[in-house]
C-alpha cells in the first residue's frame, strides 16, 4: 500500500512536471518560430526581392547579378512560406519530440532508480541480517556485499567489527583459560602444601622424639605418627577428588521416583549442616532414570554450597520436584546472599569458586553438571539474587514403575 | 442511429460548402467524357487568392466520386513567375494530356480560369452510363511536392549549420555524435513539413447531358 501510494505520488509529480515543461517550452518554441516566419521578415525579403528586379531594370549591365540575388531571395521567401504553411505540424512535431525525450529521460531515471533499488534491497537485507547476527554475538561474519557505496562500506565495517570481536573473544578466552589454570595450580599447590607441611612437622617432631629420653616419649611418638597419617590421609582425599573429577564413572540408571528419593535424602541428610534446615517443598511423583548415588552426590554438593552460602545465619534449603512435559525438574533453593556476579558466567567451570584457599577446589558444581549431562539432563543456575539462589536440575522423565 | 447522424452531418457540411461557393459545372462532352468547367468561384476564395502570387505552385486537385468510389480526377498547377510577373498554368486532365498556358497577370488568369474546361473522367463503356448526380471534390494545395522537398532539405541543412559554420576539424567523438543527433532531429522535424489543403470543397452536382 505504501509503495502504491509512492508510485501514484511520483507519477502525479512527473505528469505535472511534464505538463509544465510542455506548456513552457510550447510557448517558447511558438515565439521562436514566430520570429523565423514573422510577416515583417517576409515583407522585408519580398521588398528586397522587388528591389533586385528594379535594379536589374535600371542597370541592365548587371542584370545577371540582380537576377541571381532575386532568385535567392525568392527561394528563401518561398521556403519560409512553406514553413509558415507547415507551422502547426512543425510545432506539433517539435513538441512531440521534446515530450518523448522528456518522457524517455524520466523513464530512464525511473528505471535506473528502480534497478538500483532492486539491487539495493537484497544487499540491505544481507546487511540487516549481518547486524542481527552481530547483535547476537556471532563473530567472523562475511556479509558478502561488495561495492564501494554506503552499503558496501557499512558491510565492510560490520565484517571488521566482527573480526575485532572474534579476536577479542579469543584473547579473553585465552586469558580466562590461563587465569583458570593459574588459579587451579595455586589451589592444588596450596591444598597439597598444607598436609605436606603438617606431615613434615610431625616427622621432625618424631625425629626429635627418637633421640630424646623424656618420659611419655612413646605416647608423643604415637601422636606424631597419627598426625603424619592424618596429613597423608588428607593428601589421599585430595588425590581421590582429582581422580573422581578426571574419571567420573558412567551412571547406572534405574527407574526412580525422584520425589521419594528426595524424601529419603532429607530424612538422611537433613541434619548434616548445622544451623541449616533442609526441607522438602512441592513433591509429586516424578519418575526418572537416574543413578541414585550420583544424584545424591549432586544434592550433597548443592546443599553443601548452600550451607556455606548461608553460613553464620539461620538458613533453609528447600527441595522442590515437578514434571514439565517430558522432563523432571528438581529445584534446590536457599535463602543465601546469591551467587557472586564475578563467577556467575563460569560457575560450572572447574576451579571456579569464590572460596578462599584451603576451602575447596571449586570442582563440586563442575562434577555435578557433568553427572547430570551424563544423565541426559542438565544443571543450571535458575535464579540468583540477594534473597537467595535456586539451582535447577533437569532429568529425562520415564514412565512410572508398575508394581 | 449513428449512421443517420453521420449522413445528416455529411449532408449539412456539403450543403454549407455548396452555399459558400457556387458549384462548378460537370458535363458530358461529345466523346462521352466528364468535363469540369465554370470554376471562377474557387479562384476568388480568399485563402486561394492570397496564395496565388506567392511564387509557389498552387495545385488544384479535382476528383469526381460516386458513392465514395473515385471515377476520375484532374490537376491544375498555377505558379506565378515573380520575375516575369506572369502565371504559368499547367492543366493535367484525366485523359493524360497536359496543357501549358502562360497568362500575363491576375486578370488574364481570372478570364482564362472562368472559361477553362478539362476532362476529369475518361469515357465509360456504353453499358455503364454516367450517373445523373455525382460528387465533385476540390482541394487546393499551397505548394508542390518538389517545393516541399526543397524546403525540407533546406530545413535539414539549417539544422546542421551550427557544425558546418566553422571550418575546424571535428575530432571529438561526442561532438560528432552531436552532429549526427542534429541530423536525425532535422530529418524528424523536416518530415513534418507537408502541404495541407488551403481550401477544400465538395459539391453534389447534376451532370449536364447525363441520363
Amino acid at each position: 500500500m505504501h509503495r502504491l501510494t509512492t508510485v501514484v505520488i511520483v507519477a502525479a509529480v512527473v505528469t505535472a512536471a511534464a505538463a509544465l515543461f510542455q506548456a513552457v517550452q510550447s510557448r517558447l518554441s511558438d515565439a521562436a518560430f514566430a520570429f523565423t516566419v514573422h510577416p515583417d521578415v517576409l515583407a522585408q525579403l519580398e521588398a528586397s526581392r522587388a528591389d533586385q528586379r528594379e535594379l536589374a531594370r535600371l542597370n541592365p549591365e548587371r542584370h545577371d547579378l540582380y537576377r541571381a540575388r532575386f532568385d535567392t531571395l525568392a527561394t528563401t521567401v518561398q521556403r519560409l512560406t512553406v514553413l509558415a504553411h507547415a507551422r502547426e505540424r512543425l510545432l506539433s512535431r517539435y513538441n512531440t519530440i521534446l515530450l518523448v525525450v522528456f518522457a524517455a529521460s524520466v523513464l530512464a531515471v525511473a528505471s535506473a532508480i528502480a534497478i538500483r533499488q532492486a539491487r539495493l534491497q537484497p544487499r540491505l537485507a544481507r546487511v540487516r541480517d549481518a547486524l542481527g547476527a552481530l547483535a547476537k554475538g556471532q563473530t567472523d561474519l562475511a556479509v558478502g556485499v561488495g561495492g564501494r557505496d554506503v552499503v558496501g562500506r557499512i558491510a565492510t565495517m560490520i565484517e571488521e567489527t566482527s573480526r575485532v570481536m572474534a579476536r577479542d573473544r579469543q584473547r579473553l578466552a585465552a586469558l580466562q583459560n590461563l587465569s583458570s589454570w593459574q588459579e587451579a595450580a595455586r589451589r592444588q599447590a596450596h591444598e597439597m602444601r598444607t598436609p605436606l607441611t603438617g606431615a613434615r612437622l610431625e616427622l621432625a617432631r618424631l625425629h626429635d622424639l627418637l633421640e630424646a629420653t623424656a618420659p611419655g616419649r612413646e605416647e608423643a611418638m604415637r601422636q606424631a605418627a597419627r598426625g603424619v597419617e592424618q596429613e597423608l590421609e588428607r593428601l589421599h582425599r585430595l588425590a581421590a577428588e582429582f581422580s573422581s573429577f578426571a574419571r567420573l564413572p558412567s551412571p547406572r540408571l534405574e527407574r526412580v521416583d525422584v520425589a521419594a528419593l528426595l524424601g529419603e535424602f532429607v530424612a538422611t541428610y537433613g541434619g548434616a549442616w548445622p544451623g541449616v534446615e533442609v526441607r522438602l517443598g512441592l513433591a509429586g511423583p516424578a519418575w526418572a532414570a537416574v543413578d541414585r548415588d550420583m544424584l545424591r552426590q549432586v544434592l550433597v554438593n548443592l546443599c553443601d554450597n548452600s550451607a556455606r552460602a548461608v553460613a553464620g545465619r539461620p538458613g533453609t534449603i528447600e527441595l522442590d520436584v515437578g514434571a514439565v512435559n517430558d522432563m523432571v525438574t528438581v529445584k534446590v533453593s536457599d535463602n543465601g546472599p546469591g551467587v557472586d556476579p564475578a563467577v556467575r558466567d563460569r560457575l560450572f567451570e572447574p576451579y571456579a569458586t569464590t572460596r578462599g584457599l584451603g576451602e575447596g577446589m571449586g570442582l563440586g558444581l563442575a562434577i555435578s553438571k557433568k553427572i547430570l549431562l551424563d544423565h541426559g539432563g542438565d544443571l543450571e543456575l535458575a535464579d540468583s539474587s540477594p534473597r537467595g539462589t535456586t539451582f535447577r536440575i533437569t532429568l529425562p522423565a520415564v514412565a512410572r514403575e508398575t508394581p | 442511429m449513428k449512421g443517420v447522424v453521420l449522413i445528416a452531418l455529411t449532408l449539412a457540411s456539403v450543403c454549407s460548402a455548396a452555399r459558400a461557393v457556387p458549384p462548378p459545372k460537370v458535363a458530358i462532352d461529345a466523346e462521352q467524357r466528364l468535363v469540369v468547367g465554370r470554376l471562377a468561384a474557387i479562384l476568388d476564395e480568399e485563402a486561394v487568392a492570397r496564395q496565388l502570387e506567392s511564387g509557389l505552385t498552387t495545385t488544384f486537385v479535382f476528383r469526381v466520386e460516386v458513392a465514395g468510389r473515385v471515377l476520375g480526377g484532374a490537376r491544375v498547377d498555377v505558379r506565378y513567375d515573380l520575375w516575369d510577373e506572369v502565371f504559368e498554368v499547367v492543366v493535367v486532365g484525366a485523359d493524360g494530356r497536359g496543357e501549358r498556358v502562360t497568362l500575363a497577370g491576375r486578370t488574364a488568369l481570372a478570364t482564362w480560369w472562368s472559361g477553362v474546361e478539362f476532362v476529369v473522367a475518361e469515357q465509360r463503356p456504353r453499358s455503364t452510363p454516367w450517373p445523373r448526380e455525382l460528387v465533385l471534390a476540390v482541394e487546393v494545395v499551397p505548394f508542390s511536392v518538389s517545393e516541399q522537398d526543397d524546403a525540407q532539405r533546406w530545413f535539414v541543412r539549417s539544422f546542421g549549420e551550427s557544425a558546418a559554420r566553422t571550418d575546424r576539424q571535428v575530432t571529438d567523438p561526442a561532438e560528432r555524435r552531436g552532429d549526427s543527433l542534429e541530423k536525425v532531429l532535422g530529418v524528424l522535424m523536416a518530415t513534418s513539413i507537408q502541404g495541407s489543403a488551403l481550401y477544400s470543397a465538395r459539391w453534389v452536382v447534376t451532370v449536364a447531358g447525363g441520363r
